[in-house]
């Protein structure tokens, strides 16, 4: 056997997965058709933001690549929703493409069990009694392997679009994998098709900036890592224009040039982030929309305009770009264009991201129809992590939807489907007061440690802030007064006779209310900040996370009542024929999985109830 | 821009469901004109066609036919026949349950009802429904949510009329749909607050935020409107019950007979003739009333009138109304320690103090103790002690027209969506994932109101309240 693990793809979730699998100790293999774009931000300049950033600080918890490298990377720091409080705020940083890009590969080199290979993948290898066994690369080498990890993202039969030209591939200047596809097609998983776009770039030196509005990050800048302690890179800022009516005659004026619209593509494009020629049909009484202009690094010329992306032909995205505030005069490096792809119905998949048919099989990111770069490493860092405990023959690790986003967003593919590119929201997440950006450390990386996937640099960084929490929570807890004294200071407190510690206090005093406490407590100065915002964040969502407590119980309890994977639903009595082909299709593993399907009545759970109860009785 | 749906994602057609077919008798027990025997889900048509021998009619349409015995014996049709009615189909999904069904509309006679079940029972997969199987099929079809539900069997265990108006008012619709539009407004709400969170506010409407609040309080006072009422509610749901006590031989047994116009209890004219109590049930101003006839209150060395008393003094307490009676012919002292029991120590909250046998003293009633002087033997003033006890009923559980929820599990969630819209407009207005956490918590409550969650115990104790066949 060559490799315990072999990940086929370079893109995020391969890199996540490979480099799991070798913390984990597994013997692994990263093979990509190109080194050189390794970890390459293939859209826009910037990781993180809403329920995203969620995701990349759970991966950091899991010590995974992605935060650990944006942080040698952000030239722009910003929590957004910062006034909209902790459960909803995600933190993004705008990355230096290339220095991202270095990041990622440095890290992987610097992985112990770790082989990087540039090679294109033609075909599985697989043994006589239909079992896979390893990869047959472009040159015919066989390489074997106990398990697969595919994260080969948009490169299944890639079909990029630019007017009415059509060009194979998974991006610019990269072939698509034809090979693969087919492959995969070979093993019977239910393949779909979709599709992605991505904006024009913009030559800087092109652009009159001077006209534009200036949009800085966080003056205060929270690092994506748990680990950083501060931003070493030169941060700049990004820049603002809009659409307009000319704008959009030009674009409405060329709709039947579009490849989206001419009728070209035929793949399903997200909703939430519609092309420009979607914007301007869909919402028509818009006049304007933003257009964020964002640089790709600190010695690039390159601008990433977000928020037009698009599939007209270059004339026509010349045309309308110059009819924006400040682009009067600029030129394209390169072309927008519109990707369409297949990805396989992550139906086909158990929790651990392994394929129902084959269990040595895992898929990560984006073939399994999501979009995103955060997505597809959470996905990768799961995958390589479970591949790995495969090769040892121990239970896989899933992460329920109560422990993480990355659990909601397994969870949701696996049992849900998807039908258009999936994008993580934070109003995926039923449990969103728990499951915060702030508090991932304290959700996962215990769960890592066990598991080896924790480095020991971490693991004595997290042990060392898990003591520093407890012993601000006990010493805000020992200042108890009641609230007669309490108002005596000034902070305002319910006159109902109860005793109440300055940690219960800072429960319900607003950030800026702050100030007031800090002059009065000497304790409050002498706690580290991000400790103190820790203990603070935690203690004002602690009711209402008690609360959920019940529900979470309950969702528990029910995945663990089983149901076969060989019930015939049709058999039980009580179910409609509608509920019968869609759980006889799904074949939930548990009544708490089923009660998540699509269309599946809270009538028929409790039909699943009663017949795993009391599997005699008719209904 | 085409959709490729994966061959999974097609939509899956609705059907009937082929498990057993179900049979029950549906109108009333016993011997009657006309009996109704519906039948439920599986191959109904097949079980018409077998019966009828004749092609099953239209869905909908009343058929007059001859129903035959199942026997495989055709020789001689006229040997077979079971009797010969109305027959109605139904087509699923259209139909009570959802499923396939069948009405049977036959004489109602024993013999009739009995051979025609006998002649179901024979064809396969074809078994008498269980109490309350119809409905239960129709929730799970889908048919009914969980206040339809709860207000059907509140409908036909109807025994008033303000009763009957205030279940159908839950079972056809009124308090479903005003729930179901509350869902959808939660739902529509939830969605909003959402998109603040998710999406960046240049995207939004601005109103937004300022519509969320005015849309939150709006609905708190809709659905705190539908619980205004609800002890009363509550009240008529469950009847009132009305004791009657009093000294012994004052009448109290005659007075209930006068108010159920029926000779319930016995009357004699020797003290201690009531030992046990004696219930009897009438309507009052349309709401169903309880009347509980007790043992005189007296001091007395029978130990089985004893009991009896004892049973009388913790009636008081119970009662939602009391009648206290004593009679001209007692003592003063009586009288005295009568309205000191009912005052200091059964604390009635809504006694009615009587005196009878008035015609003995006609002077009697200058006395200011007693709410109505009567005499039931001349009927003097027995009108205005009826008039006095219509209004308490009325007072006590008579509703406006706004739809009441009536059980107390309704109540509580309710009361819980309520809590959860103030936590929603009461928590700090920057807390964008607390309030959309409270506005969750309130569509998850409706949705477990309409039945969408944790329901089996419910449904277990609800279904079956049931008659058969209902």
């Amino acid at each position: 056997m060559d490799y315990d693990v072999i990940v086929i793809g370079g893109g995020h979730a391969g890199c996540e997965a490979a480099a799991a699998a070798a913390r984990m100790g597994a013997n692994s293999c990263l093979i990509t058709h190109r080194l050189d774009t390794i970890g390459i931000m293939s859209c826009n300049p910037a990781i993180g933001g809403l329920g995203k950033g969620h995701i990349v600080r759970e991966i950091d918890a899991l010590d995974g690549l992605m935060a650990k490298a944006i942080d040698r990377a952000g030239i722009q720091y910003r929590v957004l929703n910062r006034s909209k409080g902790a459960a909803v705020q995600g933190p993004r940083a705008q990355a230096d493409r290339d220095l991202y890009q270095s990041a990622i590969y440095n890290l992987l080199q610097d992985q112990p069990n770790l082989t990087l290979i540039e090679a294109s993948v033609e075909t599985f290898l697989m043994s006589a009694d239909h079992k896979l066994e390893g990869v047959i690369t472009g040159d015919g080498k066989k390489i074997n392997a106990k398990t697969i990890i595919i994260t080969t993202g948009t490169f299944l039969r890639g079909m990029m679009h630019e007017g009415n030209v059509s060009t194979q591939g998974g991006r610019v200047d990269d072939p698509a994998a034809f090979g693969l596809s087919s492959a995969l097609s070979g093993l019977s998983l239910n393949m779909g098709r979709l599709k992605t776009g991505t904006p024009a770039r913009l030559d800087a030196r092109t652009i009159n900036f001077d006209l534009l509005q200036k949009q800085w990050g966080d003056d205060d800048i929270e690092p994506l890592s748990f680990m950083t302690e501060s931003i070493a890179l030169k941060q700049i800022c990004c820049y603002i224009t809009e659409t307009n009516e000319a704008t959009h005659k030009i674009i409405a004026d060329n709709l039947d040039q579009s490849a989206l619209y001419a009728g070209i593509i035929e793949g399903t494009g997200p909703r939430y982030c519609p092309s420009i020629e979607d914007k301007i049909i869909r919402f028509a009484d818009k006049k304007s929309h933003q257009v964020f202009l964002e640089p790709e690094g600190l010695n690039s010329h390159s601008i990433y305009p977000n928020g037009i992306s698009n599939s007209l032909p270059q004339p026509i995205q010349l045309a309308f770009l110059r009819s924006m505030r400040g682009l009067e005069q600029v030129e394209m490096l390169k072309p927008a264009y519109a990707i369409e792809y297949d990805y396989v119905d992550p139906r086909c998949l158990n929790h651990n991201l392994a394929t129902k048919n084959m269990p040595n099989l895992f898929l990560a990111g984006q073939i399994n129809g999501t979009t995103g770069y955060e997505e597809a490493a959470g996905q990768g860092l799961i995958a390589g992590i479970n591949a790995a405990l495969f090769c040892k023959a121990e239970a896989p690790l899933i992460l329920d939807r109560a422990t993480a986003y990355i659990g909601v967003m397994i969870d949701d593919l696996v049992t849900k489907g998807v039908d258009e590119p999936y994008r993580m929201f934070t109003s995926r997440a039923e449990y969103r007061l728990s499951l915060r950006a702030d508090n991932a450390d304290s959700r996962l990386s215990d769960i890592g440690i066990a598991l080896g996937v924790v480095g020991d640099l971490r693991a004595r960084h997290w042990a060392a802030c898990k003591i520093a929490q407890e012993d601000a929570k006990r010493q805000l807890t020992e200042i108890r007064l009641s609230p007669h004294e309490w108002n005596a200071q000034g902070i305002k407190v319910k006159q109902d006779g109860k005793m109440r510690s300055l940690l219960d206090i800072l429960a319900i005093t607003p950030d800026d209310a702050l100030a007031l406490l800090f002059s009065k407590y000497d304790l409050l100065h002498k706690i580290d900040s991000k400790i103190f915002k820790k203990v603070a964040t935690d203690s004002k969502y602690n009711s209402y996370i008690d609360r959920q407590q019940i529900d979470i119980e309950a969702m528990r309890k029910d995945s663990q009542l089983k149901l076969p994977t060989d019930l015939d639903y049709a058999a039980i009595g009580a179910l409609s024929n509608e509920m019968i082909e869609r759980l006889n299709h799904a074949k939930p593993e548990s009544i708490g999985i089923a009660a998540r399907l699509p269309g599946i009545t809270p009538a028929a759970i409790s039909a699943l109830y009663r017949h795993i109860k009391h599997p005699t009785m008719a209904a | 821009m085409e959709n490729t749906p994966l061959p999974s994602q097609e939509a899956v057609k609705a059907g009937p469901v082929h498990h057993d077919m179900i049979y029950a008798k549906s109108s009333g027990a016993g011997i009657s004109a006309v009996a109704i025997i519906r039948v439920s889900g599986g191959l109904v048509t097949d079980l018409i066609e077998a019966l009828t021998r004749k092609p099953c009619p239209q869905p909908r349409y009343a058929m007059l036919a001859t129903f035959y015995e199942l026997a495989p014996d055709h020789s001689s049709d006229h040997a077979n026949i079971i009797d010969r009615g109305l027959l109605l189909y139904f087509a699923a999904p259209n139909s009570f349950t959802g499923e396939d069904m069948a009405e049977f509309h036959i004489h109602g006679g024993e013999s009739c009802q009995k051979d025609f079940m006998a002649e179901l029972a024979k064809f396969p997969k074809c078994r008498p429904a269980e109490p309350g199987e119809f409905t239960k099929r129709a929730f799970w079809n889908g048919k009914m949510d969980m206040v339809r539900v709860e207000g059907l069997a509140d409908l036909i265990h109807a025994q008033s009329r303000a009763q009957r108006k205030q279940a159908a008012a839950q079972s056809f619709g009124a308090l479903s749909n005003q729930c179901h539009n509350w869902l959808s407004m939660l739902i529509k709400m939830r969605a909003n607050m959402e998109a603040l969170i998710d999406f960046s506010d240049e995207e939004l409407p601005e109103q937004i935020e300022t519509q969320l609040n005015d849309q939150a309080g709006a609905l708190r006072i809709a659905i705190n409107n539908s619980i205004i009422d609800s002890k009363k509610a509550v009240k008529l749901r469950e009847g009132l019950k009305l004791a009657i006590i009093g000294t012994p031989n004052s009448g109290k047994s005659t007075l209930l007979n006068h108010l159920s116009n029926e000779k319930l209890a016995l009357v004699t004219e020797h003290a201690g003739t009531t030992r046990d109590l004696i219930r009897s049930h009438l309507e009052i101003a349309g709401v169903p009333v309880t009347i509980i006839d007790s043992a005189g209150i007296r001091t007395t060395a029978d130990p089985i009138e004893q009991q009896g008393i004892a049973l009388s003094h913790d009636l008081l307490s119970k009662a939602d109304i009391a009648i206290i009676m004593t009679s001209i012919a007692e003592s003063e002292s009586v009288n005295l320690d009568l309205g000191k029991m009912s005052a200091d120590q059964h604390q009635t909250p809504n006694p009615i103090r009587v005196i009878n046998k008035i015609d003995l003293n006609p002077e009697y009633r200058k006395n200011d103790q007693f709410d109505h002087y009567i005499s039931l033997v001349t009927q003097d003033n027995v009108d205005g002690l009826q008039q006095d006890l219509e209004s308490r009923v009325r007072a006590i559980a008579h509703i406006a027209d706004m739809p009441q929820f009536s059980r107390q599990r309704q109540i509580n969630i309710i009361q819980k969506i309520i809590d959860a819209l103030d936590g929603f407009q009461e928590s700090a207005h920057d807390d964008y994932g607390v309030r959309a956490e409270y506005l969750r918590i309130a569509s998850d409550l409706m949705g477990r109101l309409l039945g969408r969650i944790d329901i089996e115990q419910i449904l277990d104790k609800l279904f079956n309240e049931f008659c058969i066949g209902k």
